[in-house]
Formats: C-alpha cells, sequence, structure tokens
C-alpha cells in the first residue's frame, strides 16, 4: 500500500482483503483486477500502414460505435502509432475471460478488424483466418501494473445501472408532478 | 445535431433531384447515425476525448536501472496501484514495458481535462507519481515546472478512441455501483 505521501507502510489484515488483487487472466495473456481485464498489443507496421489507416480513421472510429456495442463488454479501445509510424499499439479494458473475448471480437467484428489492420499492419492474416487468435497473442505484451476503479461493474452492469437510475428519476418526477 | 442536419440540408439544396430525395430518404438513418457516433474532441494539450473519457498514452525511454527499480517495485506491490483511487478521476491505467524493457508505456483512461488531469496527479499522490516515474530518463519530478512539458513531449496522441460509456465519469460509475448492488438487495428481498 502507497500512503499519501507515497511512503511504503504496514497493511492492516483487513484493508489487505479489500484490495482488488490484480493477477493473470487465468485462460490466457493480459492482467485482470475482479471483472475488468487489459490487452495491449504492440503490431509491426508496413511502410505506408499508417498513412493508410488515417486516410481511414474518420470511418473506423464511426464504425467503432456499431461494432463495439456488438461486442459488448469493452470499457475502452484505443490504437496509437508510435516509433516514427513503425509500430501500432492497441490497448482495450474489458469485462471477463480472454479466450471469450478474443473469440468474440473476432467472430462480431472481424469486418471491422480487417478494415482497421489489413494493408497496416505486417503480417495481419485477416479476422477470419482459423489462427487469428495465436497470430494476436505473439503480440500481446502483458502489462506489469493494471488499475481499474470500479473493478466490479461490467459494462452490462453499468448499463443495467443507468436504467434503473433513469426509472428512478422517471419515477420521482411522476410522484413530484 | 439540428445544425448539422440543417448544414446538410443547404449543402444538398443545389444537388440533382435525385440527391435531395434520398436525402430525405437517409434522414433517421443519418440522425441516428450522428447521435450514435459522438465525435473525438481533443482533450486539451494533447490527446484525445469521447464525451467525457480522455485518452493518455506516454511512452519514454527508461533511465539506467530504472526498468529494473519498477518492476521490483511493481511486484511488491502485485502489480496494484490503488492509491490512484485518491486521484477519483482514472478509470483505468496500466504500465507496459517495451523493447527489452528500455521503454515504458503508461496508458490511461480519464475524465475531463488533460491540464487538469496533471494537477489532480500532482497535488493528490505526487510522491506516488515520482516513485514510479523517476525511473523514466529526464523525469524532473512531479513538483517542477517543466513537468506537464515533459509529459507532453513523451505522449501520442491515439488515432482511434472508443469509450463504451463516454458521459460516464469516475465518481457517476461509482454512484452506480451503489444504485447496482441496491436493486440486487432489493430484488433479492422481495423474492424471499
Amino acid at each position: 500500500m502507497m500512503t499519501q505521501n507515497g511512503a511504503a507502510t504496514e497493511t492492516p489484515a483487513t484493508q489487505a482483503a479489500a484490495t482488488p488483487t490484480v493477477a493473470r487472466q487465468p485462460d490466457g495473456l493480459g492482467k485482470r483486477v475482479d471483472e475488468i481485464a487489459e490487452i495491449t498489443v504492440l503490431f509491426p507496421v508496413k511502410p505506408g500502414g499508417a498513412a493508410r489507416f488515417r486516410q481511414n480513421a474518420a470511418k473506423i472510429q464511426s464504425d467503432a460505435w456499431y461494432y463495439e456495442k456488438l461486442i459488448g463488454t469493452v470499457h475502452d479501445f484505443r490504437f496509437t502509432f508510435i516509433n516514427n509510424d513503425t509500430q501500432l499499439i492497441g490497448a482495450v479494458t474489458y469485462d471477463g475471460d480472454f479466450k471469450t473475448y478474443i473469440t468474440d471480437i473476432f467472430t462480431k467484428a472481424w469486418a471491422w478488424f480487417d478494415e482497421m489492420l489489413m494493408d497496416v499492419v505486417d503480417g495481419y492474416p485477416g479476422a477470419s483466418h482459423p489462427e487469428i487468435a495465436e497470430w494476436t497473442a505473439k503480440h500481446i505484451v502483458e502489462a506489469d501494473m493494471w488499475y481499474a476503479s470500479n473493478p466490479t461493474m461490467t459494462v452490462q452492469d453499468t448499463t443495467r445501472a443507468q436504467k434503473v437510475m433513469q426509472a428512478f428519476d422517471t419515477l420521482l418526477d411522476s410522484a413530484s408532478s | 445535431m439540428e445544425q448539422k442536419i440543417q448544414r446538410v440540408r443547404e449543402l444538398y439544396a443545389d444537388a440533382p433531384e435525385v440527391g435531395r430525395v434520398a436525402l430525405e430518404n437517409e434522414l433517421p438513418a443519418f440522425k441516428r447515425e450522428l447521435a450514435a457516433a459522438p465525435g473525438a474532441q481533443s482533450a486539451g494539450r494533447v490527446g484525445i476525448r469521447q464525451g467525457n473519457v480522455s485518452e493518455l498514452t506516454l511512452i519514454a525511454p527508461f533511465a539506467q536501472g530504472g526498468a529494473k527499480r519498477l518492476r521490483g517495485l511493481l511486484q511488491l506491490l502485485k502489480g496494484n496501484f490503488q492509491g490512484t483511487d485518491a486521484v477519483g478521476t482514472v478509470h483505468d491505467m496500466r504500465f507496459v514495458f517495451l523493447d527489452d524493457d528500455t521503454k515504458l508505456l503508461f496508458t490511461t483512461a480519464y475524465d475531463g481535462e488533460w491540464d487538469t488531469y496533471i494537477d489532480d496527479f500532482a497535488t493528490k499522490i505526487p510522491d506516488d507519481l515520482d516513485l514510479l516515474f523517476c525511473n523514466c530518463e529526464g523525469w524532473p519530478g512531479i513538483r517542477s515546472a517543466s513537468v506537464k512539458d515533459w509529459i507532453a513531449e513523451h505522449q501520442v496522441t491515439a488515432e482511434g478512441w472508443y469509450v463504451g460509456n463516454p458521459n460516464l465519469t469516475v465518481v457517476e460509475a461509482r454512484r452506480l455501483e451503489r444504485v447496482g448492488g441496491a436493486l440486487d438487495e432489493f430484488l433479492d428481498k422481495i423474492s424471499d
């Protein structure tokens, strides 16, 4: 535990029990705390690949809303080009198990991944390739530190609680009108 | 949104008739698309934002011995950094060691504006930040006047940024967590 002034202190057992545990995904790569997991990938980029991605960036961004809602377990996701556009970082925050997520993204959003990565990432075999999961796993770099502010809240839980709040507000409005 | 639709109508005012008819036919779908796809905005000095949630992606070379020190510290903390709860605006964050432990990648999703976010870290957990980032080359210290320049120099803006609930802040999410818990308790009680 770190205190406000950064000094390491002895942690009472009760507090230690309340601190969420960060661990490797039981069924794959990446770290997880309660329900919330991370995957970070580092892909090699083809010459001119970043420019091709940028030309298509507006459509990719617009399509994100459709495909990510279809997947339904993603809290946030980014692609960032680094090292003079020679590498592409992908970082996602998602719910649940590794294998379920990997299967979900390439079955539900295969067209979006092809739109983003084909002719951009060196060696990308296509989302429908039988070994796409293995290929992706080779490019994963696991985090050494992982923090999520609400580790028990899945995307689905959040949506449900938002609906409850809206219903409650409507109820209060009706009661006061 | 109405302004955007008006703008498209103006653009198509002198289009051939088939185009004008097509626009009217397409308007319902067009409105849905505009509503579903909030545009990315600047998060401030560097980075982009969707709704209320911004991204920060930073890559910095490790100082001599820095990777070893940081990895050792993170192992002692078991990969956790719960001190971040005190900041109150951080959705998630990760540290990743890149290129044979020569570079550190730091990514985070946070609420609001870049300047406020850095100020929050500097005010609420300054020593934690120095413990972590002193392991990177040239880190001036969180209390230094040049710390924002250092961060901006090492930050790379994302080309694509998606957020599942872009209008939800960390504080609101915590409130919703309590609402969800209360609802479960209520449902349990009435089903007894």
